[in-house]
């Protein structure tokens, strides 16, 4: 195995590769720091590039580009609090009071600092686990995955926003979302009317970017001033790697996490920063600074968020069980590569396989690098007046919109939704539970159904399927408890 | 009753009334595709109950301990007042991009747009508009070679069709 992993290095350091890879990592950035872009748009427009290339150089381009934006997504989610893709919203709680107090600086450089520790980690774990990783995906069954996904859920709901109740109603407004359109299993369009639109059910993409991205582009220029009340930026970067050592056992357990809740299929992306983000609060001695501006809130997530590439790739290349929607288009990549996922991966295919490690652990380090080196300029476009930049994102935002179908109804969607999200905002209601919601809606229904199909009812009584359902019913209970307590109410 | 906790029991009943709306027709779909929305949307209506009382308790309890107003905002200010007053201008300019595009097409009224809105919002010199705006346009230019993107064209003419 050794010896195979090295010449596969020699593989991915070859410089017609290389390139590659570099070409994929500096999308992965743009992808990255775009707000409501992530790594399904960037998969998507690298796609259909990859015809005829050689496997090696094209899937280190795909790997590359998704290696980074986990990265590359704690520009937007710090500097205007909007998140870059799915899996940085969890930072936004402490990374975007942080921006507001001045130390966007400190903030960027903790995350860059977690984010590479813990893409190497998914690396090495990716690495170490590809031969023994069979029978411990295998052991999830649908009905323990619907469990799973219920409590991710239920501790998303909680975790996000002040009032529990409405983090919950939050998330269970995303699933209703996402209902729209077709129906798994049978031919029966919901809730569409007579629009053709509809009839695909909103995209992520309008989702995410409506709902985030509107609603802090109008109160910006309502209240007529920069992302950052602060005009100094850019100190605190050497504080924001000191943060992350000094917090290193939390950054090993988010990056532990992050593998774990990434190989799930269906859980990753999108869970993995909230359940990271709580098991830090959950640890923290002192948690009073928690979603006012704490480093330890940006550290966990962001650690987890690039180690959960790593897990991904786990059931994705082997079972060829996608565990995100990135690695669902990587999948249909990897086929059009004439590669086909499974066990082959580990046999004839196994210079492919420590292919995609190598340039996950080496797109890691070159992303983190960049990001460094990019910080300092686009740290200084926190402190810029919205008024001087809404237009241009504006338009940049409609344009991405519009390219998800290339109808109307995508405009129309992106500014019903994003009015929609404004009132939650202004009403105090979380939005991120609503696009997580709508994210996991399709994994949970198909869950149920299958679970109902295959063991009737019979499936609540297993014992994992139980003891998951005890779990979250007490994340609920002490979740709703805590912030009763910690707002005073009676 | 303050005019923030009417809004937002308005904004309650205006869900509530949509997951009726949502249970009364999934009720009319085969069973595999009802079971998810029906017990979401009952899910939803039994916990929009206790968020109504909760809410109700809240906005009594602020009224008796009152947040002192931050830069001259209330804690948790209305909608429908001076906020909405401080926004409408934007969600106008936002109407005349919609507007824009529908009739001549988003590349032309983008350039208009920006260059309109830079000028007369963001205050920015003649200069940094015209580099802002070029630089964007040119964006979207390479975006369309490179990706072969496409745009929304307008109704009567776009004159980059």
């Amino acid at each position: 195995m050794l010896a195979a992993a090295f010449d596969a290095l020699a593989l991915v350091l070859d410089p017609s590769r290389l390139v590659f890879m570099l070409l994929g990592i500096s999308v992965g950035l743009v992808v990255g720091i775009l707000p409501g872009l992530g790594g399904v748009v960037g998969m998507s427009l690298l796609l259909p590039f990859i015809y005829g290339m050689d496997p090696h150089a094209a899937t280190a381009m795909l790997i590359g580009m998704a290696a980074v934006i986990a990265t590359a997504d704690t520009f937007p989610s710090i500097l205007i609090g909007v998140p870059g893709s799915a899996g940085s919203q969890a930072t936004i709680l402490d990374g975007y009071p942080m921006a507001q107090q001045g130390k966007a600086g400190r903030a960027l450089s903790a995350a860059f600092s977690a984010s590479l520790v813990g893409g190497l980690i998914g690396a090495l774990v990716l690495f170490a686990i590809l031969p023994v990783a069979r029978p411990l995906v295998l052991a999830f069954q649908s009905p323990h995955l619907f469990m799973l996904t219920v409590l991710g859920l239920c501790v998303v709901g909680l975790l996000a926003g002040k009032y529990p109740f409405r983090g919950i109603l939050a998330t269970l407004i995303g699933i209703m979302i996402a209902m729209l359109g077709s129906a798994p299993s049978t031919v029966t369009f919901r809730f569409v009317g007579d629009s053709v639109y509809l009839m695909d059910g909103i995209p992520l993409a309008i989702l995410a970017m409506g709902l985030f991205a509107v609603p802090e582009i109008i109160d910006l220029l309502a209240d007529n001033r920069a992302v950052s009340k602060v005009k100094e930026v850019s100190s605190g970067w050497k504080d924001g790697v000191r943060d992350t050592f000094r917090n290193r056992w939390l950054v090993l357990r988010s990056a532990a996490l992050g593998v774990a809740v990434g190989a799930i299929p269906g859980l990753g992306g999108s869970v993995v920063d909230w359940l990271s983000y709580g098991q830090a609060v959950q640890s923290a001695k002192d948690k009073s600074g928690f979603g006012k501006g704490d480093v330890r809130g940006v550290i966990a997530p962001e650690s987890s968020n690039n180690a959960k590439e790593g897990g991904a790739l786990i059931p994705t290349m082997l079972f060829g069980i996608p565990g995100s929607g990135t690695t669902a288009v990587l999948l249909g990549g990897l086929i059009l590569l004439g590669i086909q996922p499974g066990p082959s991966m580990l046999t004839s295919d196994l210079s492919i396989t420590l292919t995609i490690v190598w340039t996950l652990a080496l797109a890691n380090v070159v992303g983190a690098f960049a990001c460094f080196l990019l910080s300092r300029p686009i740290a200084r476009l926190s402190t810029i007046p919205a008024a001087k930049f809404a237009p241009f994102l504006l338009i940049v935002m409609l344009v991405g919109a519009y390219q998800n179908t290339n109808q109307w109804g995508d405009l129309v969607a992106f500014i019903v939704i994003g009015l929609f999200g404004w009132l939650l905002k202004s009403y105090d209601w979380p939005r991120a539970p609503v696009l997580i919601g709508f994210v996991l809606a399709p994994s949970i229904e198909r869950y149920l159904t299958i679970s109902a199909s295959r063991y009737g009812w019979s499936w609540l009584a297993d014992p994992i399927v139980i003891v998951i359902g005890v779990l979250a019913v007490g994340v609920v209970i002490a979740g709703v408890r805590a912030k009763r307590k910690g707002l005073g109410e009676t | 009753m303050t005019q923030r906790l009417r809004e937002e029991l308005l904004f309650i009943a205006v869900l509530a009334g949509a997951m009726g709306v949502a249970l009364y027709v999934a009720a009319g779909y085969p069973f595999n595709a009802r079971l998810m929305p029906q017990v979401v949307s009952v899910a939803v209506l039994v916990l929009l109950g206790v968020e109504c009382v909760l809410t109700v308790r809240r906005s009594r309890a602020s009224r008796d301990n009152a947040v002192p107003a931050v830069d001259g905002k209330a804690q948790h200010e209305p909608l429908w007042g001076a906020k909405f007053r401080r926004t409408a201008p934007y969600l106008g300019w936002l109407a005349g991009l919609y507007l824009g595009i529908y009739l001549i097409g988003l590349m032309a009224s983008a350039a208009i747009f920006t260059v309109a809105f830079c000028r007369l919002v963001g205050k920015m010199s003649w200069l940094s508009t015209l580099i802002g705006v070029a630089l964007l346009m040119a964006a979207l230019f390479g975006l369309s070679e490179a990706f072969n993107m496409r745009w929304p064209v307008g109704y009567f003419f776009d004159p980059f069709r």
